[in-house]
């Protein structure tokens, strides 16, 4: 069996004195496989992400991303990971104001050696890197030095998607990306998004309470019915 | 070590985005270690043209009574000797072999509230204050003859006196001193200021003092005489008693030594004080009131730092999706704290520095006026021991500080992992 991008085997959660929010059996993501992961919310899919991310580590189970167990690295070896492997693009906020649009986009670049490395490698600079991603998400070149925080919600997104592209890591975490547009603007960035990450070869996981958004997926999972930890709770 | 570099450039970037109150709280900060330097610079330049008032006299001689009241006196011109020392006993001092030099001094009269100091002439060459320095004329020459007068220069600027002005020496202390207006005296020099009470003085021969005291009995004229000036010179003018004298030795390894023979002296009972050693002992006594100003400072300084951490922790809710991307960037919870905790560490180390250089501009645009007015020699040197302890418990406790407010963001970014609560 070729080795997953992303599996979850007996997993459970539950937030420092709260009750199991989050128990999982299995679920495995395939290299560049793209999946909508539904849920309302309250279900757990922040947490689940934080989780695949190795922002917080599961209490039982295994969290096994690009074949490395989250929990065997150290807490310093799992940050560096994260930014190594994972773009992550979150609902709204995802820039840093006070930075220019450019250099929002390249703070992957200075975090990690290695997706600086092939940023170079595919463009010739992190920079041209970047250019090539924002002129791609049809950002104009008078936008690339402006303060992020002066662009509109819906450009802020895609350079939001340019940052998690940039140096090709393995997999995309979003996190309700489309719920701070308007209807029209979802389906253009759902678009997009989907595109770059097939033409980039990286998986995704797209988690949104939104069913109308899972038309593009080819494989939709139910967080509801994934997650055990309430009918565990009842029983 | 990559991601703390790129790490530090985000923070000062960050830093830079919130300015305005970052740059308030550090305004604050800045001026508060600026008043703390310049009053310990202060405290310290003070305390050195105090104990440096005399310099060069190995001892002080007087009648026997407490060596701080002899050091007012005779250093100080404050307060009223009790009891006078005989000429001849001077004179056997002047003759001691182990004595290089003495200044007798003659005090007790005073002019328009000044004290008059008689001392003769030698005076202006043998007396030394600070550092060694001797005394110099601003204008003038020292005085010659009787009925001459040398200003301090704090006496000629208040009273708008030159060179050949004339003045009356009233008899003792005090606004209603008697005068002794039938013997007036010529200004013939005025000295330059020293920041010692020097400038405070009015210096005349000791002979002058005789010569105005020849129809006096107990502090008022005797009634019916009258000794017109020119008349004194027929008068034997050798002093009866002096105030005290000041000694300067051959070898300083004497004094010890000096001091016991002034102290089993036979004829009438003597004191001899050590200069050094009795101005330390004075500034002690005086130094409640300028620690009390010095603890008032550090209150300040920890008022600022206050204001520090709760401008920064103020700001952390705001901060919280900044910190958000931080960790979805590769940075872990301890560097979120770690970079909280150079932020207000840099913070306190800038407004240290500019501080430090602050009361350095302030140093030297207010020396020459404090050295005019109050003749306090400001030091524009680099930092003393005082100042170096203040400035590093400022910033030590400065990052203490700020560790509150990083530690609160340690919580909050474990608590909110990638989606902020807000």
């Amino acid at each position: 069996m070729p080795s997953a991008l992303v599996e979850l085997n007996g997993l459970r959660y539950a937030w420092p004195g709260q009750p199991p929010c989050l128990s999982i059996d299995h679920l495995r993501l395939e290299a560049g496989e793209a999946v909508f992961l539904h849920g309302p919310s309250g279900a757990g899919k922040s947490t689940l992400l934080a989780l695949i991310a190795g922002v917080n580590v599961a209490g039982r189970g295994q969290v096994r991303v690009l074949d490395t167990d989250l929990a065997e690295l150290g807490p310093a070896a799992r940050d560096r990971f994260r930014v190594d492997h994972i773009g992550i693009v979150f609902q709204q906020f995802n820039l840093l104001p006070y930075l220019t649009v450019l250099d929002n986009v390249l703070l992957p670049c200075r975090f990690s050696a290695l997706r600086r490395t092939r940023a170079l490698a595919e463009a010739g600079s992190p920079s041209a890197a970047a250019e090539r991603l924002l002129t791609e998400l049809d950002l104009a070149p008078g936008l690339w030095h402006r303060r992020a925080d002066t662009l509109s919600v819906g450009q802020q997104q895609r350079v939001a998607l340019a940052r998690a592209l940039i140096g090709r890591p393995e997999l995309i975490l979003a996190d309700e990306p489309t719920s701070a547009l308007d209807a029209g603007r979802q389906t253009a960035f759902l678009e997009l998004l989907t595109r770059e990450c097939a033409a980039s070869g990286a998986g995704l996981v797209f988690v949104s309470h939104d069913l109308r958004l899972a038309g593009r997926f080819a494989r939709v999972e139910e967080l509801t019915r994934l997650n055990r930890a309430g009918a565990e709770a009842q029983a | 070590m990559r991601g703390l570099a790129a790490l530090l450039a985000l923070a000062v970037r960050s830093a830079w985005n919130r300015r305005l109150t970052l740059g308030l709280t550090l305004t604050a900060l800045t001026l508060s270690v600026t008043l703390l330097l310049a009053l310990e610079r202060l405290r310290l330049d003070t305390r050195a043209s105090f104990v440096q008032a005399v310099s060069g006299t190995d001892l002080i001689v007087g009648a026997r009574a407490s060596p701080i009241e002899l050091t007012l006196y005779a250093v100080f011109r404050l307060g009223r000797p009790t009891q006078e020392i005989g000429w001849a006993a001077a004179q056997a001092l002047a003759r001691h072999p182990a004595v290089a030099w003495t200044l007798p001094l003659a005090l007790g009269d005073s002019h328009r509230g000044f004290p008059v100091l008689g001392t003769p002439a030698e005076y202006f060459a043998r007396f030394h204050y600070g550092d060694r320095r001797a005394l110099a004329f601003a204008a003038g020459r020292p005085y010659q003859g009787p009925f001459e007068a040398v200003l301090g220069a704090e006496v000629a600027r208040r009273l708008g006196y030159a060179v050949g002005a004339r003045i009356t020496l009233s008899h003792g202390g005090g606004e209603f001193a008697p005068e002794h207006a039938d013997k007036p005296f010529t200004v013939v020099g005025v000295l330059a200021p020293t920041g010692t009470p020097v400038d405070r003085t009015v210096h005349v021969s000791l002979e002058s003092i005789e010569a105005i005291h020849l129809d006096w009995q107990g502090g008022a004229p005797i009634p019916g005489l009258r000794i017109p000036p020119e008349l004194t010179r027929k008068f034997d003018l050798t002093p009866k008693t002096v105030t005290a004298v000041l000694v300067g030795l051959k070898s300083r390894a004497q004094v010890f030594a000096m001091q016991r023979w002034v102290q089993a002296y036979r004829d009438e009972p003597l004191m001899a004080v050590l200069p050094g050693v009795a101005l330390d002992e004075l500034w002690a006594l005086m130094a409640v009131g300028e620690r009390a100003l010095l603890s008032a400072s550090a209150l300040v300084a920890a008022v600022s730092l206050v204001g520090l951490v709760a401008v920064i922790l103020a700001g952390l809710n705001e901060r919280r999706r900044e910190l958000a991307i931080l960790r979805a960037l590769g940075a872990g919870p301890r560097r979120v704290l770690l970079l909280l905790v150079m932020e207000g560490a840099g913070l306190t180390l800038a407004a240290c520095a500019l501080g430090l250089a602050l009361s350095r501009l302030l140093a030297l645009a207010a020396g020459p006026w404090l050295a005019a007015h109050y003749g306090i020699q400001v030091q524009i040197a680099w930092p003393h021991m005082g100042e170096w302890l203040w400035l590093t418990a400022v910033c030590a406790v400065g990052t203490l500080a700020s560790l509150i407010p990083a530690w609160r963001a340690y919580r909050l970014s474990l608590a909110d992992g990638l989606t902020p609560h807000v």
